[in-house]
């Protein structure tokens, strides 16, 4: 019994030392490779953060706006949407943007798409939670688990060499990725409700009108299933504080008619690289025009 | 209790504790007290109603070998045992409809709603599996009956099997025995593999294979190929998974449950296919009832075997549950057996010319494609829903669940072929496989790091995959 007490106690401790060094090469790796990552630690020490426009989001939003091609189009911009991220994410990052840098955006966008997601998720997106300032690190935060899905990224990288071309510029990640958009319309329509009862929503409305910059909220292209057919709008979304946001429903089928459903879809309403310049080019004639750019 | 949870795994370290700590005089009995409490912990009704059952086949054990009335006595314990399962667990297909029929409301079968008969099904294999070993003379019956008792309600065992063979089970227990390092370490490593196979492999495939029927987004031909392909390899992860961990815990008991899967992917018929998937249960069917049919009726000459194999394989399909599918998959199998015997001859005839390794690999995946056709059935909840599953497979088009950008089972792709590569090298080169068991069970240290490095990496891809607790699917059963 006492050998083998021994041992296990032998194994735990091997088990310990293994943990951290697994945990400290893959957080070093998922550091220096994962997109995400990369970009965040990006964002927080920016050499000149005299951005005209930040995108935040999710990933479809992450994969939609073409920074690049906003700011050669001379709206300097940053695409700060991460994988995952909730709408109360892109409240943190946001403040913690305008709290960091002297300048301030003029325009801040926010991309979702109100079919697929839901704005009242509570959670912070992991890289943003790690690496944002007062975190008190906890067992929760162990490397390997709170960042598993970058781990699947890696293997994705490593086996797949479609995933290892994905380039991120500005914040946007341009996917070489094709999957085309099998599915068939829906008569949904947009429901405004959702995002007039969204606290963080709201949050950002507020944030925003504090700063004088204008708050816009896209609702982003989904597959044909997801699409609406409301109009295209801008809305005003008014919040019972006073803030307001203008509301662009990108996702009516009306506006959806410039796709390609075999060439633009990267899988399941994330654009690819060809996808998302089309939708920033259509997106900018219809947004900015309007805001008298 | 769940098998993946905390409470299960304290449970395994503290029994196995304090069952060395004990006098060997006391152990079976705290064995039987801490099955009895796992039993008990999944409905209070259960715990009374399998001691009064394992009492009824104990002591009908005890008198039918110097009784004079033997076979009436057999009979008695063998419809005992029938009837508790049928109507436990085939009511709602047996007697309701049958009720009904009279415009009776009485519904026998929400009394299996109150009982939760979990293990039913393995259990009462056991208990007649006993009866007939003693009716016949091939084993004398158990007279300690906490050894019986623990012979039914064995915790490790006792949801999903292995289905314990009694005059292989007791005969274990009454060995005085020492707690052994290496057997220790043999029923970690099995369990930890179990757990792998469970956690990382079927835990991340359940959720295609589960709403396969259901998840009208993957209404298409690929993705319905890709689910016909990824039913058996689910159920064989998940319930291997499950019965390695049984066996493993056992282990550390000093106990030796029998084997209940050896490599089924590699069987090159259906026959064999049978002596290597759920072996345990297989193997029952075949002792107790193809044998003893095809001996009572052995005048009919081959006929009997053909008989026999058909009434063998209807009840093994309906031991899977009450439903017109189960019994398909028993018909399916009798007609798959019958096939491969009646037509070896000629087959070897046919084939003698093509290369072996050609015939080999056509032979395993013909029976792979047969059984995937038999899992559709197996996780169908009706004979239609499994038809209109089958004509989508004549579409190949569509997109597949992999064409998720996040592709969420990408683990699986690297784990379920790495787990069948060991698998074929055990089966095809055994040589090589030899050498490099004999390579990874060395005593020199850098070995056992190398072990511990690899146990450590189990242990970690089961923590970041999750270990979040999916019924078992043979605990359906």
């Amino acid at each position: 019994m006492k050998i083998i007490i021994n041992r296990i106690v032998l194994f735990i401790l091997f088990f310990g030392l293994f943990s951290v060094i697994v945990n400290s090469i893959f957080l070093a790796t998922i550091a220096l490779t994962d997109w995400d990552f990369v970009k965040r630690l990006q964002s927080l020490k920016f050499e000149n953060p005299d951005f005209e426009l930040l995108v935040l989001g999710a990933s479809q939003s992450e994969y939609a706006f073409d920074t690049e091609l906003l700011t050669y189009s001379g709206i300097k911009s940053f695409n700060l949407s991460l994988v995952g991220s909730s709408v109360r994410t892109g409240y943190i990052q946001l403040n913690e943007y305008l709290t960091k840098y002297p300048s301030k955006p003029r325009f801040v966008i926010l991309g979702v798409n109100s079919y697929l997601e839901d704005f009242h998720g509570e959670g912070i997106q992991p890289v943003v939670e790690f690496t944002m300032k007062d975190h008190k690190y906890g067992i929760k935060d162990i490397p390997v688990t709170k960042f598993n899905w970058a781990g699947m990224e890696l293997l994705k990288k490593a086996v797949l060499s479609e995933y290892r071309k994905t380039t991120v510029t500005f914040g946007h990640k341009k996917s070489l990725r094709t999957i085309p958009d099998n599915s068939g319309y829906k008569s949904t329509s947009l429901d405004f409700a959702k995002f007039e009862s969204a606290y963080w929503i709201n949050r950002l409305a507020e944030l925003c009108a504090q700063n004088g910059i204008g708050f816009i909220i896209i609702d982003l292209p989904g597959v044909r299933e997801t699409q609406n057919v409301s109009g295209i709008g801008p809305y005003t979304i008014h919040y019972s504080d006073g803030s307001q946001a203008s509301l662009y429903n990108l996702n009516s089928q009306d506006f959806c008619k410039y796709i390609d459903y075999n060439k633009d879809w990267a899988g399941l309403s994330h654009f690819n690289k060809y996808g998302a310049e089309r939708f920033t080019k259509e997106f900018f004639k219809i947004v900015f025009d309007k805001q008298g750019y | 209790m769940g098998i993946i949870s905390l409470k299960f795994a304290l449970l395994v370290v503290l029994s196995i504790f304090i069952f060395y700590l004990l006098n060997p005089k006391y152990r079976v009995g705290f064995l039987v007290l801490i099955s009895c409490g796992f039993i008990a912990t999944f409905n209070f009704l259960l715990l009374p109603y399998v001691l009064v059952y394992s009492l009824i086949n104990y002591f009908l054990g005890q008198k039918i070998p110097g009784s004079k009335h033997k076979i009436a006595l057999f009979r008695t314990g063998i419809i005992i045992n029938l009837s508790q399962l049928i109507i436990l667990k085939y009511s709602s297909f047996t007697i309701d409809p049958f009720l009904q029929l009279f415009n009776s409301n009485i519904y026998v079968s929400r009394l299996a709603e109150i009982m939760v008969p979990v293990g039913i099904s393995y259990f009462t294999l056991q208990g007649i599996g006993f009866l007939i070993n003693v009716k016949m003379g091939w084993e004398k019956p158990e007279k300690n009956l906490l050894k019986f008792l623990l012979y039914i309600t064995f915790y490790p065992k006792f949801l999903s099997g292995p289905i314990e063979r009694s005059n292989h089970f007791i005969p274990q227990l009454g060995l005085d025995k020492k707690i052994n390092e290496q057997q220790m370490a043999e029923g970690l490593r099995i369990v930890l593999i179990g757990v792998f196979k469970k956690v990382a492999v079927a835990n991340q495939l359940a959720p295609y294979v589960i709403n396969s029927f259901t998840n009208t987004a993957y209404s298409d031909g690929f993705t319905s190929w890709i689910i016909f392909i990824l039913h058996p390899l689910y159920l064989y992860f998940d319930f291997s998974g499950y019965t390695d961990i049984a066996i493993g815990i056992a282990k550390m008991f000093g106990i030796d449950l029998l084997p209940n899967f050896n490599r089924p992917f590699f069987s090159e018929n259906m026959t064999t296919f049978w002596k290597r998937f759920h072996i345990s249960l297989s193997s029952w069917f075949n002792d107790y009832m193809f044998k003893q049919t095809s001996f009572r009726y052995r005048k009919w000459g081959v006929w009997a075997s053909v008989y026999a194999i058909f009434i063998t394989w209807m009840l093994f399909g309906i031991w899977h549950g009450a439903g017109w599918t189960f019994m398909l998959i028993g018909v399916l199998q009798a007609i798959a057996i019958n096939y491969e015997y009646f037509t070896k001859k000629l087959r070897v005839k046919l084939f003698a010319k093509v290369p072996i390794f050609l015939n080999t690999w056509f032979s395993r995946i013909v029976t792979y494609l047969f059984y995937c056709l038999c899992m559709v059935l197996f996780f169908s909840p009706d004979v239609k829903t499994a038809l209109t599953f089958l004509t989508k497979l004549t579409r190949f088009s569509g997109e597949t669940p992999f064409d998720d950008i996040s592709l969420k089972p990408f683990g699986v792709l690297i784990f379920i072929p790495a787990l069948l590569f060991l698998e074929l090298l055990q089966n095809d080169y055994n040589n090589v496989y030899l050498k490099l068991e004999a390579f990874w069970s060395g005593e020199a240290k850098s070995k056992r790091v190398l072990r511990w490095t690899v146990y450590s990496i189990l242990i970690t891809i089961i923590y970041v995959t999750g270990l979040k607790s999916q019924q078992f699917v043979y605990a359906n059963f």
